[in-house]
Parts: C-alpha cells; sequence; structure tokens
C-alpha cells in the first residue's frame, strides 16, 4: 500500500495522457487510413485532457458560480470545449479524405500507392 | 460518510452486493460460453438485475441522506429501451451467417 | 489653386479600374477616359511650373500609421517635374496614337486599363517623397510592364519576354530593396528630403559600397544595362504603343531617374565612376554595335534605347554636375525622339504588315509625311545639327574631352564617344535609307501601305516639332525647364550654355568626325548585309542572352528539384513520422537543458488524494487504448469500440475533476464520432488476416523492424507529454485571467456557468470564428463528398449480405427500398428512436436554455439535437428519412452564422462594439422573473450551426450508400447489356 500512498490523482493522469498519446502516436504512424483516422482520434482525445489539466486538477469545485466555495480554472475548460467539437469535425474531414483517396488510387494505404509499386514521376 | 439508519445502511448493502454479484455473473458468462447466441443472454443478467440494483441502493441512499432523486429510473428505462433491440439485431445477424450454434439451425427462417 | 499631389497617382488608378470595366471594344470611350486622365494631369503639372521654377518645392503628407512615423509623402521638385510632364505628355500622345493602332479585334479594356495602371505607377516612383514607397511603385511598374508585354498572351514569344522582363526587373527590384534599406539606415530615415540632405555621411559610411552596388543592381536591371540588356529586346514583343511608352520613354528611365535622383547622395566617389561609367560605356558600345544588324526594325530601336540608356548612364557617372545636366538633357531629348520612332515604326508595321528591313524599301512614295517625320527623329537620334539630340551629344563630347580623371581614361573616353557616335549614325542610316529609300519592293508586302489615319500620325508629328524647336531654339526654350530640372540633382547649376553654335571647337570636330564615320560604316555594311552576310552582329550575335537566361533559370530548377528529392519525400507515412520525429526533438531540447530530473521530482502544489475507483479507470481507458491499438489492423469494428470506450473514459475523467460541460460534450461528441467511423468503415476493403501472415518473410521482418521504430518513437512521445503534464500539474499557477472572469460573469455576463458565459459573451469573438470554422468543415465534407463515386468494389453489397442465397424468404429489410423500414424486427427500434426524437429535442431546449448558469449551452445541446437526428437516420435509412423530413443542414448552418452574427452586429445599432451583450429582466405573467442575456440569441446561433454541421457531415457519408447503390444498379443493367 506504500507505493499507492506514492500514486496520486496527478500521477495517474499524466501516465494516462502519456499513456493514450503512446497509442494514438503509434496509430497515426501506421500505413492504413484506419488506423491512421483512429490514432488521430486519439491523439486528440489526449491532447484535449493535457490543455484542460494544464488548468490544474480540482476536485468537486466546478466552473458553476454559487456551487462551492472555490471554482476550477474556466478558461482552460472553455477553450478545450471548442476544441473537442472542432475535432469531431476534422476527424469528419479525414474520413472524407481517406474515402476519396481510397477511391481514386484504389487502395487505403496513405501513400496513395500499395508499398513496393512504382511512384508516379515527379511533377 | 454519513450516519444512517443501520436498517437503511444494510438493505443498500445487500442491494449493492446483489448488484455486483449479477455483474460479476454477467461478465463470467461472457468469457465463459463458448456459443455465441450463450454468450448473447449473458449481459442481460448483467444489465437488468446488476445496473438494476446497483440503481436502487444508489436512489435509497440518496433519499436516506435527504436528496432524493429518481432520475436513475431514466436510466433504467433507457437500458430497458436499447438492450433488448440490440440484442435482438445481433441475434437475427448471427442467424442469418449461420454462426455455428449447439443448438443447430432452424430450417425456414 | 491647383489640385493636390495624389491626384497625379490616384487618378490614373482610379481611371484603370473604370477602363477595366468597360465593355470590349469600347476602343473610343476606353481611349477618351485615358486621353482625358494623362491630359488633365499633365495640364496640371503643367501649371505648377511657375511655383516649381522658382525653387519650391511642393510637398504633400497623407498621414498612414502616425504612431509609427510612416506617411504616404508625395514631393515635386524641379527633376520630379520634368519627369511627370514627360510620363503623363507622352503617356496623353501615347493613347491617342493606340485608339488607332490596337486592332478592333484586341480587347481594349485590358490594355487601357494596364497603361493607365502603369500611368499611375511611374507617376508615383517619379513623385514619391519616401524612398519605401518608391520602392512599392518601382515594383508596381515591373509588375504592368509584364502585364503589358504579355498583352498578346496567345504568342509565345510575348509571355517569354514578359517572363524575363518580370525576372529580370524583379530580382533587381529585391536588390533595390535591399540597397534602400542600407540607405535609409545610414541616413537616419528614409524620408527623400532627409536622404538628399546627408550625401557626405552616406559616402563617407563603411556600408556605402555593399549599398552602392545592391541600388545599381536594381538601377541597372531597370535600364538595361550591361550585362542585364538582354531583357529589352525580347519585350518588344509588346504591343508598339507599349513598347512607344514604357521601352523608351517611361520605365526604362526609371532606372536613370533614381540615379539622377540619388546622384547629390551617392556620386562623387570612385567606386561611382568605375561602375556606372564603365557599366554605361560597355553598354554604349554594346547597344550601338548590335542595333547596326538587326533585322527587325523595333529590334534595332531597342538596342539603340539601350545604347542611349548607356550614355545616360555615362554622364552620370563621370561626377560631374555638367555631365549630370546633359543627363538630364539627354533624358528628355531621348524620350522625345524614340517615343515617335516607335510610333513610326508601328505605323510602319500596322499599315505593311511587317517589320522586316530586309523586306521593306522605298515606302516614301506610299507615305511621305510619315517618311519625312521618321527621318527628322532618326536624324535626332544620330545627332544632326540642329535637332535636339545633336545639343546632348555636343555636351557629351565637350564633357568626355575635358574630363580630368587618369590619363587611360582621359584619352579612352573621346575615342569611345566617337566610336559610338559612329554606331548611331550608321543605325539611324539603315533605319532611314534601307526603308524608306530605294526600290520599291511594296509588291511583296502583305499589305498595301498608305498614310495612316491624320490623328495616327499626330502624335508622331507633335514629338518631332519639339525636337525641330528644342534643337533650333534650346535657349528660347528649353533652357528654362533644364536649369529647374537639373537644379534638384546637381545641386549649383554650372555655367552652361545651350546655343546651338559654338564655334569650331573639339566637341564639333568630333561630332563631324562621327557623321562622316557614321555614314562610311554604313555604306560599307550596307552590300554584305544586302547579300544576306552579317545577319547576326559579328562577335556579340552568338551570345544569345536569351538562351543564356533560359538555360540559367533551367539549372536552378534542376538543383531545387534535386534538393528536393534529395531531402524531402511524397509518402505520407514518412512526412507524418518526420513530422513526430521534428517535435520530438523540437521538445527534447529546452528538456535537456532543463534537466529531466528537476521536472520529475514534481511542485509544490498540494495533490489530489489518492481514489483507486479512479485508478480502477484508468486501467480500463488504457487497456482499451491498447486494445484499440492491438485490433486497429484486421478487426476495425472492435478496435473503433475499445476506441469509444477510451473516449469514455475521458467523459469521466472530465466530470471527476470539475469540468461538467467538457464531459456532456465529449460524450456526445463521442456518440457522433462512433456514428460517422463506422459510416466511413463500410467503404474501407477488408483486411484478411491470413493474407497478411502468408506474405514472404522478408517482407514481415522489414514490417516488424518498422513497427518496433514506430513503437519507440510512440513511447517518447507518450513519455515526453506524460512528464510534461506531471510537471504542470504538480506546480502551482497564479491563475492568470481567470480571475477576472470568475468575478465578472455574473455581475457582468449575467450567468453563473462561467465557461458558457465566457464561450458566449467574453470570448464570444473566438466562438464565432470556431462556429466558422465548423461550418467550413462541414461544406468542406459535403461538397467533396457530393459528386464522389465510391469504389466499384465497395459499391456492391456488403459480403454479408452477398453471402445469402439470392432466393431466400427472408424478413430482412431491403435497405435500398423506399417503404418504411419499421417493419418486422425493426418495429420495435423504430417505434422506440422515433417516439425519442421529440424527447431528445426537449431535452436538447433544457440543457440550451440552462447553459448560462448550469452545465449546458450551445454546443451541447446542438449535438444532442443532432444525435437524435442521426439515430433517425440509422434505424430508418437515409432515403426513407430523407423523404418525410426534410431537413437540408446547409441551412442551419447559414441561419446558425446570420444569428450568431446578427446577434453581434445589433449592439452596433445601439452605438456599442461588436458582440457587447446586455441583460434583460422581464417579467412574464406565469413564469415569473426572467433574466434574459443577449448573448442566448447567439447562444442560438451556435446551436443551429452545431446542429447542422454534425448533420452535414453525416449525412454526406450517408449519401454514399444510396450512390452506391446506384453505382451498383448502372454496373448490373451494363453487364446485363453486354450479356445480350
Amino acid at each position: 500500500m506504500s507505493l499507492l500512498a506514492n500514486v496520486s490523482m496527478e500521477f495517474l493522469v499524466a501516465t494516462g495522457i502519456g499513456w493514450v498519446t503512446a497509442c494514438g502516436v503509434y496509430l497515426m504512424l501506421r500505413g492504413r487510413s484506419f488506423p491512421v483516422v483512429l490514432g488521430l482520434t486519439l491523439l486528440g482525445y489526449a491532447v484535449n485532457i493535457f490543455i484542460f489539466v494544464m488548468g490544474r486538477l480540482w476536485s468537486g469545485a466546478p466552473p458553476i458560480l454559487g456551487q462551492g466555495a472555490v471554482q476550477a480554472d474556466p478558461l482552460p475548460q472553455a477553450l478545450v470545449l471548442t476544441a473537442i467539437v472542432i475535432g469531431f469535425a476534422t476527424t469528419g474531414f479525414v474520413i472524407e479524405l481517406a474515402l476519396r483517396s481510397r477511391a481514386e488510387a484504389g487502395t487505403d494505404h496513405v501513400d496513395g500507392r500499395e508499398p513496393g509499386e512504382r511512384p508516379e514521376r515527379d511533377a | 460518510m454519513t450516519e444512517l439508519n443501520p436498517w437503511i445502511d444494510g438493505l443498500v448493502a445487500l442491494l449493492l452486493l446483489i448488484g455486483a454479484f449479477f455483474l460479476l455473473v454477467g461478465a463470467l458468462g461472457m468469457l465463459r460460453f463458448r456459443d455465441f447466441f450463450q454468450r448473447l443472454h449473458a449481459p442481460t443478467k448483467a444489465s437488468t438485475l446488476g445496473v438494476g440494483g446497483v440503481l436502487i441502493a444508489s436512489m435509497l441512499y440518496s433519499a436516506a441522506t435527504g436528496r432524493l432523486a429518481i432520475h436513475e429510473l431514466l436510466i433504467t428505462l433507457f437500458i430497458f429501451i436499447t438492450a433488448p433491440v440490440s440484442a435482438n439485431l445481433l441475434a437475427k445477424a448471427a442467424l442469418h451467417l449461420k454462426l455455428p450454434s449447439k443448438a443447430g439451425h432452424p430450417e425456414r427462417d | 489653386m491647383h489640385l493636390p499631389l495624389i491626384t497625379l497617382v490616384a487618378l490614373p488608378f482610379a481611371g484603370s479600374l473604370i477602363a477595366a470595366l468597360l465593355p470590349t471594344n469600347a476602343r473610343n470611350a476606353e481611349s477618351t477616359l485615358a486621353g482625358v486622365i494623362a491630359l488633365l494631369c499633365a495640364v496640371q503639372v503643367a501649371l505648377l511650373f511657375p511655383d516649381i521654377a522658382a525653387g519650391q518645392v511642393i510637398r504633400q503628407d497623407i498621414p498612414w500609421l502616425p504612431s509609427l512615423g510612416l506617411n504616404f509623402v508625395l514631393r515635386m521638385d524641379g527633376f520630379a517635374w520634368m519627369f511627370s510632364m514627360l510620363v503623363l505628355g507622352i503617356g496623353a500622345l501615347v493613347v491617342l496614337y493606340a485608339r488607332y493602332y490596337m486592332s478592333p479585334a484586341d480587347p481594349v479594356p485590358r490594355f487601357f486599363a494596364f497603361l493607365l495602371a502603369f500611368m499611375g505607377a511611374m507617376s508615383g516612383v517619379v513623385l514619391s517623397g519616401n524612398l519605401f514607397q518608391m520602392v512599392l511603385f518601382w515594383e508596381l511598374t515591373s509588375l504592368f510592364s509584364f502585364l503589358l508585354i504579355g498583352y498578346w498572351h496567345h504568342r509565345k514569344d510575348a509571355r517569354r519576354g514578359a517572363r524575363m522582363a518580370l525576372t529580370v526587373t524583379g530580382a533587381g527590384g529585391l536588390c533595390l530593396v535591399a540597397g534602400v534599406v542600407l540607405l535609409g539606415h545610414i541616413a537616419g530615415s528614409y524620408d527623400l528630403d532627409v536622404v538628399l540632405a546627408a550625401g557626405d555621411a552616406v559616402r563617407a559610411h563603411p556600408l556605402y559600397r555593399p549599398m552602392l552596388v545592391l541600388v545599381l543592381l536594381g538601377a541597372f536591371t531597370k535600364s538595361a544595362q550591361f550585362p542585364f540588356q538582354f531583357w529589352l529586346p525580347n519585350a518588344m514583343a509588346a504591343p508598339t504603343p507599349v513598347s512607344a511608352y514604357l521601352h523608351s520613354a517611361t520605365m526604362v528611365k526609371a532606372g536613370v531617374f533614381l540615379l539622377a535622383r540619388l546622384w547629390p547622395v551617392l556620386a562623387g566617389t570612385d567606386e561611382w565612376f568605375w561602375l556606372v561609367t564603365g557599366a554605361g560605356l560597355a553598354t554604349l558600345l554594346v547597344g550601338g554595335f548590335a542595333a547596326i544588324f538587326q533585322n527587325d526594325l523595333k529590334g534595332l530601336l531597342a538596342y539603340s534605347t539601350i545604347s542611349h540608356l548607356g550614355l545616360i548612364t555615362t554622364l552620370l557617372g563621370l561626377n560631374s554636375p555638367l555631365a549630370a545636366v546633359a543627363a538630364v538633357f539627354h533624358i528628355l531629348n531621348h524620350a522625345t525622339f524614340k517615343a515617335s520612332l516607335f510610333m513610326a515604326v508601328g505605323v510602319i508595321d500596322h499599315e505593311t504588315g511587317t517589320r522586316d528591313i530586309r523586306r521593306l524599301s522605298g515606302l516614301a512614295r506610299y507615305m511621305p509625311v510619315t517618311a519625312t517625320l521618321a527621318t527628322v527623329a532618326a536624324a535626332a537620334m544620330a545627332g544632326v545639327p540642329l535637332l535636339n539630340g545633336f545639343i546632348s551629344k555636343e555636351m557629351f563630347f565637350s564633357e568626355a574631352v575635358f574630363l580630368a580623371a587618369s590619363p587611360g581614361i582621359d584619352r579612352a573616353l573621346p575615342v569611345v564617344a566617337v566610336v559610338a557616335g559612329m554606331f548611331s549614325v550608321a543605325y539611324s542610316l539603315r533605319f532611314t535609307v534601307e526603308v524608306f529609300l530605294g526600290r520599291d519592293k511594296c509588291g511583296a508586302l502583305p499589305r498595301q501601305p498608305h498614310e495612316p489615319p491624320r490623328w495616327m500620325r499626330a502624335p508622331i508629328s507633335v514629338l518631332v516639332l519639339a525636337c525641330l524647336v528644342v534643337g533650333t531654339l534650346p535657349q528660347w526654350s528649353i533652357q528654362r525647364i533644364l536649369e529647374t530640372a537639373a537644379r534638384p540633382v546637381v545641386g549649383v547649376l554650372p555655367d552652361f550654355d545651350l546655343a546651338v553654335w559654338h564655334g569650331f571647337n573639339l566637341p564639333l570636330w568630333m561630332s563631324l568626325l562621327s557623321l562622316v564615320g557614321g555614314i562610311a560604316l554604313f555604306f560599307a555594311l550596307r552590300s554584305p548585309m544586302r547579300r544576306g552576310h552579317l545577319a547576326k552582329a559579328p562577335l556579340i550575335g552568338r551570345i544569345n542572352g536569351k538562351r543564356v537566361f533560359r538555360s540559367l533559370l533551367a539549372r536552378l530548377t534542376l538543383a531545387g528539384r534535386h534538393t528536393r528529392r534529395l531531402f524531402g519525400t511524397r509518402r505520407l507515412q514518412m512526412q507524418l513520422m518526420l513530422l513526430v520525429l521534428v517535435t520530438l526533438v523540437a521538445a527534447a531540447v529546452p528538456l535537456r537543458r532543463l534537466g529531466s530530473e528537476a521536472l520529475l521530482a514534481g511542485g509544490d502544489r498540494a495533490m489530489l488524494e489518492f481514489s483507486p475507483m479512479f485508478a480502477l479507470m484508468w486501467l480500463v481507458g488504457a487497456g482499451a487504448a491498447i486494445g484499440a491499438v492491438w485490433q486497429a489492423k484486421y478487426h476495425r469494428l472492435t478496435a473503433l469500440a475499445l476506441m469509444s470506450v477510451a473516449g469514455l473514459v475521458t467523459v469521466i475523467t472530465f466530470a471527476w475533476f470539475s469540468a461538467p460541460d467538457l464531459a456532456l460534450t465529449q460524450l456526445s461528441v463521442e456518440a457522433v464520432t462512433t456514428v460517422l467511423i463506422m459510416l466511413g468503415l463500410r467503404w474501407l476493403p477488408k483486411r484478411l488476416e491470413d493474407v497478411g501472415r502468408s506474405q514472404p518473410l522478408r517482407v514481415r521482418a522489414r514490417a516488424r523492424v518498422r513497427r518496433g521504430r514506430d513503437l519507440s518513437i510512440a513511447l517518447c512521445a507518450g513519455a515526453g507529454l506524460a512528464l510534461l503534464s506531471w510537471a504542470m500539474m504538480t506546480r502551482s499557477f497564479p491563475q492568470s485571467i481567470s480571475p477576472f472572469f470568475l468575478e465578472r460573469a455574473l455581475p457582468e455576463g449575467g450567468g453563473r456557468n462561467v465557461v458558457n458565459v465566457m464561450l458566449v459573451d467574453f470570448r464570444g469573438f473566438d466562438t464565432l470564428g470556431e462556429i466558422t470554422v465548423l461550418g467550413v468543415v462541414a461544406l468542406t465534407v459535403y461538397a467533396l463528398l457530393r459528386r464522389f463515386r465510391p469504389a466499384p468494389e465497395s459499391a456492391g453489397l456488403p459480403p454479408q449480405q452477398q453471402a445469402l442465397p439470392a432466393d431466400l424468404v427472408t424478413d430482412l429489410v431491403d435497405p435500398y427500398s423506399d417503404e418504411d423500414p419499421a417493419r418486422g424486427y425493426l418495429m420495435v427500434p423504430a417505434v422506440l428512436i422515433r417516439l425519442v426524437l421529440p424527447l431528445a429535442a426537449m431535452i436538447a431546449v433544457y440543457l440550451f436554455m440552462r447553459g448560462h448558469n448550469e452545465p449546458g449551452g450551445g454546443f451541447v445541446a446542438g449535438l444532442v439535437l443532432s444525435t437524435a437526428f442521426i439515430v433517425q437516420y440509422v434505424v430508418s435509412g437515409t432515403q426513407w428519412v430523407e423523404a418525410h423530413m426534410d431537413l437540408r443542414p446547409q441551412r442551419w448552418i447559414a441561419f446558425g452564422l446570420l444569428t450568431a452574427t446578427a446577434t453581434g452586429l445589433g449592439s452596433f445599432a445601439l452605438g456599442y462594439p461588436f458582440l457587447t451583450t446586455h441583460t434583460a429582466h422581464v417579467s412574464l405573467p406565469l413564469i415569473g422573473d426572467l433574466h434574459v442575456a443577449s448573448a442566448l440569441f447567439y447562444d442560438i446561433g451556435v446551436f443551429l450551426l452545431v446542429v447542422g454541421a454534425t448533420l452535414l457531415i453525416l449525412t454526406a457519408l450517408g449519401h454514399q450508400s444510396v450512390r452506391g447503390r446506384r453505382v451498383r444498379d448502372n454496373e448490373e443493367d451494363e453487364r446485363k447489356e453486354g450479356a445480350h
């Protein structure tokens, strides 16, 4: 239990952010479009939490006046809220790009051609 | 932890234990059954008696501490709407894909 | 009094805009407009002469950024006056000429618009009182010259010539910018008055030499001095009025204008002498020599222009005030006779259809008046007495003789001057004798020549008359103007006498010598050229400037491409990896400096107590993320489900750490994202695990290495971010501007939910931008998918449906039929979902209304409502839903933006800045007191837009299924037809 005593919420959140970031970045570096989409979304989650915790962790202190004595830092929350929604829109855009690339190149590899195929002539 | 009537305390604990037990049963069933159709009905235990027990315990506890809250009922209502429907659709898909089943397949759909 | 100076610059530009809007063949209207503007401005300038001659400098400052000391300064002294007269006067004459020159097939608005714009830009160069401003107008003249040279853009030589001109003058312009920056730095200000007074300080400064080189580069490229002279002959592909205006009288003179303008500041040193005189002499000789051997009339005139510009440059480089006066005089004279010569060539071209000297002969019979005019102008070019060219040539000769410099130059300069004089006589003779005199070859010409219209000849007459008047009566006509113009250049005017006859002195002998020598040269070369030898100038004819230029450009492009291939990559996977690597390195460098141990140790902020429930949740989230990574390649639906689990864990994280609004938003976004990715998943090809396993060992080993490399990069990124967030979270942070918002949310914003008040009130402008982005992305997705045909192999039925035998009697719903899909096993879900829609709408409105004081708001409400709509699509299919509900998400987006902007503008109407809110206290009969902030309407706009954007993105993807079915049906039909 003594080990757990050293582990605080901040530690958990920090490692959680790092973990999800690692998963997201790994998926982003894959060669097929679907894992890239998943990776971007995961990375988006991790970064949103990262920006949010820049306001530091507060327990039981929502930024609503009249509920409690202290309020959490509202500024990062306002920034992240629109970031979440725009992140969704850009996910839609990336999926649409993946679809069109798939249809036009015939393959769902992010390079636009299967590995091993000759590249097109340099423009 | 505020002071509660020991009867209420015991009832809440009992309901929580019942709920947890059925959740465990449901999870075990999902893992252990080898047939899709058997696996399909295991989570139903978890989502009805399991979640129901926990929710009733929560309502009782909040009522006893003075903040009557009945929005847990809404949660139950939504689960009752969605869980059977999704189970039905999953079973339909499995029937058409003719997934292997210990009970054998009906000749006619 | 007189109009302010700004009209001289602004009026041509305004005229240019109007000219661009007139119909295509309105030649009269266009030329009248242009002519009136040019004349008006010219008359304006002429009226200013008495003041300018008295020594006054007219200045107009228009404040632009007073706090930075940046003003728009217009300044007219004597020299600028003379140049303005040149630009505007010759401009008016060229406009008249162009009216008759342009054929009805040419699009006239473009021509006159560019011409007028060029006139305005050139006036700007001449009248600018600030060096940077002058450079701005300088670049504008390059631009408009490019547009005018390429006027006949269907011709390849025009396009090439325009490109070459722009490249050379543009590169020179860049050097000029650098030089001007240095000059302003040395002199202490960019204002021309200050710079002109700082001459001694500039010359003595250590940075004088580089600055001089840069400024000279700018001037030499513009005035086509050696070695940059090759662009001017190639610019002759422009229509002749353009050549007459730009490439003889005004634009190429901009370079020598700059040299003369900065003469008080920069001249007087040895560097100036060697650089300027050297370039000038080289140009003088090369241009003159090449002109003799040209076969194209315009080419001859182009090289002659180059040569005369070299003459002016040489005069300016001699570091003598009298030479500078001669240079100013020659600027004036050369503009006069060269413009008229170009116009005469244009007349010849217009009437006969060719400009080739070898084909033309004996034209004097058919156009006697034009021939006379052209001969007089050519004689002025050659330096024949009683014409203006003679006087300025005499001044040149006398300066060359009486120059006191190093002995070599002393002897060489007069010789060079005489040789150059011979060349100019030779090519002037070639121009007149070969074309106008001689045998009549007019039968072989494309057109039968005759005199041009009277008004087309009029500008030439005016200019030639000026040459005559100045040549015969210089003291009466031009002396006062020359003095006024030259005084700002040289400061103290030297004594000079503009009389025609100075007695039999050395310069006169030199003139006679060059006349005789030139005539002899011409007759010596005449027969060989007639016979076809010497088609190209000997020695220098081999060097094709155009080819050198183009090969230089090609080599640069090749080097660039090579470098790009060496250092870059076209593969997206590689690019993403490089992106991540560079970010890692950029973040690791300061980390290395700070020391990771210091960060790891943590700060002094009190940390939150450990909670085992949160730890369990953390485990679930981490496990889900790992699972998503593991399954992403082959079991994509599983990976998607696991990713949404990770998303739900982030929802709980937000809720746990006091961000209820964020938790709500993330939750609803989670649902929609899952549906979105599933819609996209439908169209991706199936990935089979055993196919992957069956690949050769070498390929699998390489894939494993690649995966290991990506894994290590990902772990580094994750560790770095974790370290950074740990370091931040453990250190306390004084909340910088948040107390401001927390204190003022209720009194000023009228709401208790500080986050929502910030979004729609305090930082409402940000939110406006963000919802615009949202709308734009949604519209982009919609637009890009609108005409999109999905890939043929995905357009078929999904394999699960294909696996069914075709004659199976089933109660499976046909997804592509129009009937109500709420039949059979889908009846229960459909009914339930349809009941949910009004319920969800009510919840959305509830969340929206309470958003100002409790967690909620426009974003969450919008997402909830759009989820309800999406679920209808999921259960009932796209076609049924759209047949029953005309949603039109684009309109939602538009109305949302309109509402939000209108709310902001509403405060304008009441005199407040954009997006100021106001809280009204309304008391309704049954409901009681209401506090309504105007931010409510802003939030309505946000709500509408979020619904519209979400629906648009998802339905755009959903429509692919409908289109897929059509593709499949078409293919089936084609197959059936092919089988028959």
